[in-house]
């Protein structure tokens, strides 16, 4: 089975290590692919070079999270980053539910990021059936439950569960990353999947969060990349490749 | 009826940028299954650690019911006693032989490689 953590900083955002040593200890933790979450300002050929160099050993993406003011913001920086980078995720960071219902039903999101106490508390069922409708991702971080303690922790671990509860019931796909900014925040699979227990996510479905999920995911980037691709669905056969399947 | 628990055994790996003694990482682990499962939740673990080499790894042996709450623990410790510090369960096994016959030589070949490299 494949791995994937798709939300990891590096220094060449706000993060404290080289993307490169973040993809070492990621590939000794046993991750197939990583998406770089620096590309907000960022431009995606700083790791051109990397990419080719691991190509090999782990597969990498580029990431930007938006956090957009209003939802007109968000669309101008979704024209801009839409061909830029390889997935595009939005965060809140307010209570402002308007962002996120916009960001679920704009085809160019492909997640939908929380991580902080305020961003759990402002979606319900009702967001997440329809982010299940409209193929979006839903992105869990772990990062808070590992960098915040005590009375902090449990209270994002209840908003957590609570929401947690709701996606599961919902159906909706959702993602597991740590989040990492240094490479002592990465985890291992097994231990994301061991947090999630944390917030009472059923281990088989912590598990298709780092696996079969973000392979739905990759599989959307490839189509997108695809000259080929038309439309979601819809592919043009090339002659050669029609002859090679015997047609 | 046969009263007796099923032990598990853990080898970690030990990622760190200082330098961690046995008993600083027997409180930190501890401490961190203390915080998320009350001493209630740590009293079921039966936590013991069996062996432990230096800033490199370590064995310890828990209950099989209680290797999920070992293992959230684990992943919580970021920082022992000031150095940053990650520990990596690298395989779980019914018998410490059958651990170190696995996953050990695992370890000591990576070390070897990054001592040559």
């Amino acid at each position: 089975m494949k791995f994937y953590d798709l939300g990891i900083k590096s220094s060449l955002s706000i993060g404290q290590d080289e993307p490169e040593v973040m993809l070492d200890l990621a590939i000794e933790l046993g991750y197939s692919g990583i998406a770089f979450a620096d590309f907000e300002n960022a431009q995606p050929k700083a790791i051109k070079k990397i990419k080719k160099e691991y190509q090999d050993k782990c597969t990498l993406f580029t990431r930007a999270t938006l956090i957009p003011k209003s939802a007109d913001d968000m669309k101008k920086s979704l024209k801009e980053l839409q061909n830029v980078v390889d997935i595009i995720a939005v965060r809140s960071c307010s209570e402002e539910k308007n962002i996120y219902v916009n960001a679920i039903l704009d085809k160019r999101v492909d997640i939908i990021s929380l991580s902080e106490l305020i961003e759990f508390e402002c979606l319900d069922y009702s967001h997440f059936k329809m982010a299940k409708d409209n193929g979006t991702l839903i992105e869990i971080s772990t990062c808070g439950l590992i960098l915040k303690e005590r009375f902090q922790r449990s209270k994002l671990m209840r908003l957590m569960y609570k929401n947690c509860e709701q996606i599961v019931r919902a159906n909706a796909p959702f993602i597991i990353t740590s989040g990492a900014e240094s490479k002592w925040e990465l985890r291992a699979p097994k231990e994301l999947v061991a947090l999630a227990g944390l917030v009472k996510i059923p281990e088989k479905q912590a598990t298709s969060a780092l696996s079969s999920y973000p392979e739905i995911l990759i599989h959307k980037i490839q189509m997108r990349r695809d000259p080929n691709c038309i439309m979601a669905g819809v592919r043009v056969v090339p002659p050669e490749e029609k002859e090679n399947n015997g047609h | 009826m046969d009263t007796k628990e099923r032990q598990r055994y853990l080898l970690i790996k030990i990622i760190t940028d200082g330098d961690i003694g046995e008993q600083q990482l027997i409180r930190a682990i501890w401490r961190n299954i203390s915080s998320l499962y009350g001493e209630y939740g740590t009293s079921r673990t039966g936590l013991w650690l069996i062996e432990y080499e230096r800033n490199k790894y370590g064995i310890l042996r828990t209950n099989t019911e209680a290797l999920t709450m070992v293992r959230t623990s684990l992943a919580v410790i970021r920082q022992i006693e000031g150095n940053n510090c990650l520990l990596v369960i690298e395989g779980v096994s019914g018998t410490i032989q059958a651990l170190k016959k696995k996953h050990l030589t695992k370890i000591n070949l990576k070390m070897q490689e990054e001592i040559q490299s």
